[in-house]
Parts: structure tokens; sequence; C-alpha cells
């Protein structure tokens, strides 16, 4: 290298930027687009949340798909094997399967979701007030819980029929009694943990009162937990509904839901196992989808693993 | 030497499971070793082992459901007839091939006019070692007739002399009815009227004896367990678990014990077809009905046997609901349902589209059939007859179809079957009538119950005959008639029943048909079908009988080979 002198005029003060220093580069996400972000990079999840969302949109489109309605007995078509007239083959009086088992997966995903809604609902308040209020109110209603804890839920269902026409109301209503309490749980345990901490203090010391630190910031911060025993609650809310149709307290014929259509598939099963295999696999395919996508979002949502 | 003992154990219950599957195989492959004689086998060996295992005689069958009712003198309907059947006896008791036959009396004299019968009866005992004397039948009678039993099967009786004025309350003392204990076994009856079958209604099970001591040791609690009753029959019941199983063992108190082989009969309770079955091709169950939907894989075997039986099924109205007594709303129901796909889709074509409520086979006029001698003819399968006369019922009984829908149910028995009736029904229902009603499953002794309370609008309801003569099935919808569950009233239709018990010869049928058309005009009923029966028996089951009328089987003769 030749000789090389730095001469004072080679430099030039540009001063100090003080704009750009303090500019952050990478971009700024919402505790939300975090999860979302991480939750596409999990294959599993993201498959599982796919696969919902085509058998919800199945399951308000199908019906209109085929010209076959759901209760409409053809009587020269009994109990037929899938071919290209009914894609998922007849029962025994000649009804169209694939029409019911999308008719049964609105009424199984209806049961389901408004179920699940009513759990959280009053889970989440049940909980976040036993656990930030604590002390008595606390115990008293947490033994509440375990006093409605100790019924079974079969118990309550067959209770309800006694006063109510089966259907899909009894259902609902017994899956939201028994099912709030898991929610409640959850929810007392973060509240407990958070209250102690100096947001709350901080809240609490600017004048907030009871209702908008519970619900501005308690309950916020326990979203993760929520939205991880929500995805938990479909699928067994499903499968309560599958069980209760299965043992006959559920909905009524000629109304289908995958549970019922199951329990009248099994009683062909040595003759017709077509009958008990597509309903059977679409409980068994919603479940796997639901649980993976809980497991998915439990990854995404827990702050400890924010990269 | 914990673990060693552990060790051992579990050797132990192996081995033992060896032994035990060895015991129980001869029974499965009776007399084979004893009919290949081995050529070249030592001498010894074939003396060494039993030439013939006796073979176990054991029958497996299934009862459906739990009998609802086993006081012989107070029950109606099938499940308890067959059980009744196997653990009573009557005066007579029906032949294998459908005659009367030898029962616990020993021999009996008809009057020359046929109105006095006089039964000698045998040295029979009842199970517990006492002797069956003519006291037991008189005490049965009596207790059926009596108005306080309220026993349904009542009006079987009232062949005999003053039964009827007794059971209805006109009479007071029981002395007056045509019922005479002469001696111990002697019994005198004497008829209202000459009956020609009455002789084959004394293997009926209203009539069978009862025990005075066990009725009134037991009282309210007679047969309601296994050891509340006192038997007089070619069985016992040994062990009864409610809801699940009810086990028969041979009685050895009975007269006839030398033709009776089997040792036990296990009855088991089961509704649902494929377990039923499932449990016949392993081998659990000996004898099984075939369902209808199962009729394709069976009906080739070489074991499956279809007979036909006097059975009719029939929808069944509330003549005192406020809907259902208007006659347009009956026949409605009547035209919007299609008995011929009834027939094939439902019950995979197993059975004739009834033409009245009476079978086709009973015997009817001038020797002929009753099917051939039938003038009526009920109104068939018109959906848009049945949509204007149901408008038309609707406005008249000012009711909106909504109204309607909230209100009435289809009651229905419980099982697989019998959801696919209703559902059949309830889709048939919809399309002509657009009205969608709920179905109400129920076991077997709630829906009598809802029956016999008249708690319910609509149904479907069979029948079976109890004996060969048209009367069993016309003498159901007389007024105030014990199993006359439509509650169904016509002077008319009475005053010819009334013919056909007090006649004779082709003017009893001739106003049984008259009956017949009065019903397919009213409609408390519109008759369905007639069903056959579809059995699977296992070859090694001999010596069922099977009969189309009264209690369907007789285990009496039935032996294992």
């Amino acid at each position: 290298m030749a000789d090389m002198k730095l001469k004072k005029e080679d430099f030039e003060v540009v001063g100090k930027d003080l704009k750009s220093s303090e500019e952050i580069i990478r971009k700024s996400l919402t505790y939300w687009q975090d999860a979302w972000m991480r939750l596409k990079a999990n294959r599993v999840a993201l498959f599982a949340l796919i696969i919902i969302i085509i058998m919800l949109g199945m399951a308000v489109f199908a019906p209109m798909m085929t010209e076959y309605s759901y209760d409409q007995q053809m009587y020269d078509r009994i109990s037929q094997t899938p071919n290209s007239e009914n894609w998922f083959g007849t029962d025994e009086l000649g009804r169209d399967l694939f029409a019911r088992v999308w008719q049964g997966a609105r009424t199984s995903l209806f049961v389901a979701f408004v179920a699940t809604i009513i759990n959280v609902s009053i889970g989440v308040i049940y909980g976040g007030i036993s656990g930030y209020f604590g002390g008595k109110t606390d115990i008293v209603m947490m033994r509440i819980i375990e006093i409605i804890y100790s019924i079974p839920r079969l118990l309550w269902v067959i209770l309800l029929l006694v006063v109510m026409k089966p259907g899909i109301k009894p259902i609902i209503i017994a899956i939201a009694i028994t099912g709030w309490g898991g929610m409640a749980r959850v929810v007392r345990g973060q509240v407990l943990q958070l209250k102690q901490m100096e947001f709350v203090l901080a809240a609490k010391t600017l004048g907030a009162d009871t209702t908008r630190i519970l619900l501005k910031h308690l309950i916020p911060n326990t979203m993760g937990p929520i939205i991880i025993n929500l995805t938990f609650q479909v699928p067994t809310a499903v499968f309560t509904e599958a069980f209760l149709s299965y043992l006959g307290l559920g909905i009524p014929a000629p109304a289908a839901s995958w549970g019922s259509l199951a329990q009248s598939g099994t009683k062909m099963i040595l003759l017709y196992p077509h009958m008990l295999l597509f309903p059977a696999a679409m409980i068994s395919i919603f479940m796997l989808a639901f649980n993976l996508l809980g497991d998915g979002l439990r990854d995404a949502l827990d702050p400890r693993l924010r990269a | 030497m914990k673990r060693r003992i552990l060790a051992l154990l579990l050797v132990m219950s192996l081995v033992f499971t060896l032994a035990l599957t060895g015991c129980s195989q001869p029974a499965d492959e009776p007399e084979e070793p004893a009919e290949e004689p081995g050529e070249e086998e030592p001498a010894e060996e074939p003396e060494e082992e039993p030439a013939e295992e006796p073979v176990e005689q054991v029958l497996t069958f299934n009862w459906n459901s739990e009998p609802p009712d086993l006081d012989p003198q107070t029950t109606t309907d099938q499940v308890s007839f067959w059980i009744i059947n196997a653990v009573m006896e009557g005066l007579v008791r029906l032949d294998p091939d459908g005659s009367v036959g030898e029962g616990l009396a020993e021999s009996w004299d008809i009057s020359e006019d046929g109105l006095e019968y006089t039964f000698n009866l045998r040295d029979a005992n009842w199970s517990d070692g006492t002797p069956v004397t003519a006291e037991d039948f008189a005490f049965a009678w009596l207790r059926v007739l009596n108005p306080d039993t309220a026993a349904q099967y009542a009006y079987q009786l009232y062949h005999i002399k003053n039964a009827e004025a007794y059971n209805s309350g006109e009479l007071t003392d029981p002395s007056e009815v045509g019922i005479e204990v002469v001696d111990e076994k002697t019994l005198k009856v004497t008829l209202e009227r000459e009956t020609p079958f009455f002789l084959s209604l004394m293997s009926f099970i209203t009539y069978v004896p009862a025990q005075k001591a066990a009725v009134e040791e037991f009282g309210e609690d007679y047969a309601l367990e296994a050891d509340q009753m006192v038997y007089s029959g070619p069985f016992v019941i040994e062990e009864w678990a409610h809801e699940d199983s009810l086990i028969l063992a041979k009685n050895p108190e009975y007269w006839d014990a030398d033709t009776v082989k089997l040792e036990r009969i296990e009855g088991v309770m089961i509704t649902e077809n494929n377990t039923r079955m499932q449990m016949y091709d392993n081998g659990e169950l000996d004898i099984a009905v075939v369902p209808a939907e199962f009729l394709d894989r069976y009906i080739d075997d070489p074991n499956y046997v279809s007979q036909s039986q006097a059975v009719t099924w029939y929808l069944q109205y509330n003549m005192e609901d406020e809907w259902f007594s208007n006659h347009k709303m009956r026949e409605a129901f009547a035209l919007a349902t299609d008995a011929q796909t009834y027939v094939d889709v439902v019950q995979n074509g197993l059975g004739v589209v009834a033409e009245g409520h009476t079978p086709p086979t009973m015997t009817g006029a001038g020797g002929k059939s009753f099917g051939e001698t039938r003038t009526s003819e009920l109104p068939g399968y018109d959906p848009e007859k049945a949509t204007q006369l149901f408008e038309e019922a609707l406005e008249e009984l000012g009711v909106t179809k909504e109204e309607f829908e909230e209100t009435v149910t289809i009651v229905a028995g419980e099982g697989d079957t019998w959801s696919k009736i209703a559902q059949f029904f309830q889709s048939q229902w919809k399309d002509t009538l657009g009205v969608e009603l709920f179905i109400e499953q129920m076991s077997f002794a709630m829906r009598l119950d809802r029956y016999n309370t008249g708690t319910y609008q609509i149904t479907y309801a069979g029948w079976g005959g109890d004996y060969n003569d048209p009367l069993t099935f016309m003498d159901m919808w007389v007024t105030d008639g014990g199993n006359n569950d439509a509650y169904y009233s016509n002077p008319e239709y009475d005053e010819n029943i009334q013919t056909a018990l007090t006649g004779s010869g082709d003017e009893r049928y001739e106003a049984m048909a008259e009956a017949e058309a009065i019903i397919a005009e009213d409609l408390p009923i519109y008759p369905m079908y007639h069903p056959t029966r579809n059995l699977v028996i296992d070859p090694k089951v001999k010596g069922l009988a099977t009969y189309p009328v009264g209690a369907d089987y007789d285990f009496k003769w039935t032996y294992i080979e």
C-alpha cells in the first residue's frame, strides 16, 4: 500500500443525529401480532387452523352444495355405499349422509361454540372476582365450584330432561353449568399472581376502581391461558354433545348431530360401516385439529417464549 | 420370595385357564371322536375316554326386554307370555303341532250341549312340592274376574257362566260364577254359551293356576321376584336380574319332568340388534330374531327360518284425545301413511300389508280363510286427500298446524328398530301433512303404562292372536274392553262382536267381517302389516315349538344335540 497520510481536510464534522439514534429498526409488534407470527411458524398448528376453518365453512355451505336435504327419505336408495350421487352414501331410511353429516356439523359446532362462549364468560368473571378479592369471598366461591363439580354432567342432563324437551337447549345448559369451573380456576390462579404486581398497585394509586382494574388490567393479562383453555373447551363440548346423543339423550330425530349420526351408524357397523365412518372421522378430525391448534396457541401466546 | 409367589400365581392362573378351555371344548363339538373309531389306536384309549360326553342342556335365548308383568293373571305382553308359558302350565298345553295336548288335566268330559266341562286333574305338584288342586284353578280364575284385580284379560274368561257379570260388578257373589270345585282333583266349568275353542283356550296364560298360599303370602309383591312365585310348568325361574337377565332351570317337581331335557334356559334382555346378531354369530345366543336390516346377511343361511304368525301392527289413535277423536284427523294420518313402502323399506319386505285388523290366515266363513271372506277395504295411501282432510280437521278443531305440532307426540318403543319405524312415520307425515311430530321413545313397560292410562295421542302397536279364532283380534275394540287402548266405542261394533261371541258357525264370521268394515270406516286404528317371524336357530337346538298364536315359543320339548 502506498504511503498514505490522513489530512485534516479529509474529515468532516457531521454532527450528532439525534433522530436516527432513537429510531426503532425492528418493526414494533403488538402482543397479538407477535403471537400470530409465532403461530404461523408452527406448521402443525397452522394446518390445524386451516382444517378448522374448512370444517366451519363446510358446515355453513355444504348443505347448499347438495340437492338433498338432511331429512329427505329416498326409499329407492336405502343403505347405499358412497357413490357419485350420494357422496357419503345413504342411511337405512335412504337419507343422504353427506347432507346429514354437515347438518350434524352445524348442530355439533353450534353447541360447542355457544357452550364455550357461555363457559368462558362465566368462568372469567367468576374466577377474576374470586381471585382479586381473595380471602373469604375466594373460599366461598371456590367451594361453590367444587359443589357444582361434584354432580356428574350426565346427571345434570337427565335432570334437565325431566323439565325440558330434549334438544339443543338442555345439552348447552348442561355443558355450560358444569364446564365453567375449570376456566374460573385458571383465571383465579392467574389473578392471584398478577394482583400483587406493581402495575396493579400503580393503577390503584391512580385511583382506578375494582371493575377497571379487573377488566382493563388483570383479565387482559390472563388472555393467554384463557384462549388456550378455550381451544380445549370447544372439542370437549363437541365430544360431550356426541356422547349425550350417543346415549340417546341428545337432539331428537330427524335432526342430526355428529354424535347421533355416529350412534345410528354404530348399529349398522357390521353391515354398512360407512354410516359410522364419516361422522366418526369428522369428530376425530375436528377434535384433533382443535387440540393441535390449542397446543400451538399455548406456545405462541406464552410471553416467556418471546424471541 | 414375594416375586416368586406372584410368578407361581401367574403360571397357575394360565394353566387353569387352559384346563378350563379344554373342558368346555367337548360341548361344542360333540360325538366327533366317537364317530371315528381309530384303527391303529391302542385298544385301551377309547375305554379311558368317555365315548360320548353328554351335551350340556343349556339354551341361550334373548327375551328382548324386561318382562313388564309376570303375574299370569294380569299380564298382557309377549315377553311375559314367553316366560310364563315356560314356568306355568294350565289344564292343557298345546302340542308342538298346535293341537290341544296334555296339561295338568288328565282327562276331561264335555257335556252334550257343550256347556259343561269337567276336568280331572292329574297328580301334579307345584315347584314347592305341594299338590296342584282344582282349588288353585278356581282361585286363579276368580282372581282374574275379581274387579279389584283389574285384569285386562278378564274378558278371556267371559265364556264362563256369569263371569262377565261378576267382573263388571253386577254380581258380587263369586260362587255364582260357573266354576265349581267338585273335589280336590275335579274342576267343573259351566259356560255361558257354546264355545268351540274353549279347550284350546285352556292353554292360554290367563287360565293357568295360581297357588293361593303364595298369592296371599306375597300379596302386592307376587311375581315381582324369582322367589316370590310358585311354578307349575316345566321350568322355574332360577335367577332374575332385572333389566339384565332371567334364567330358567328345569322344574324337578313337574309332572312330565322326564320329557323335559333342557337343564337351563339362560335368557338375556338385549334390544340392540348388532349385539344380538353378534352374540348369535359368536354362539352366545342359540336363537335370534333377525331384524329387517340384517335380512340380506342371513337369508341364505341354512339356519334361517321364516314363519307366518298371526300378528297385526297398526297405527293406534287415542279416541279420547282432543285432536284424534276427530274422524277426519284419523283418516288424514291413515291416508298419509304408505303401508307398502313401510313393509318394503322399514321391514325389508318381511311381511304383508294388512287389509284389515284380522290376519288373512285366520279362519273365516264357509271354511275359507278370513282374508278370502273379507268384504271391507281399508283406505289406501292417498297423500292429496290426506292433506285436504288434515286441513279440514284442523279447521274443525280450530287449531293451527304449529299448535298441533307442539302438542302431539309419537309414542314409540325403545331400540334401533323402533327408532327407524318412528322416523319413517315422522317423515311420511311431515311430507304429506306438513307437521313434524316429536318422537317419544320409551321402555316397553312405560309404553304399556301410557296406553293404559290413555296419556298418548298416536302410536304404533302390535297385537298377536291368543287363540286360533278371528275373535282374538276382533274383540279387542269393544267398549271398555281390557285391551282397548284406543278407547274406541261403537255400539254397532259391540253388537257384532256380541253376535260373534254368542252365535255359531258362519254367522259368527260374518258378524266379525262386518265388525272389520266398521273398523275400516271409523279408523280407531289403521292396520299396517302382518309380519313374519324370522329366526336364526343354531342347528344344535332341536325340538323348539313355535306357534302362530298365543305364546310364540314352547321350550318343553327343546333339547341340545
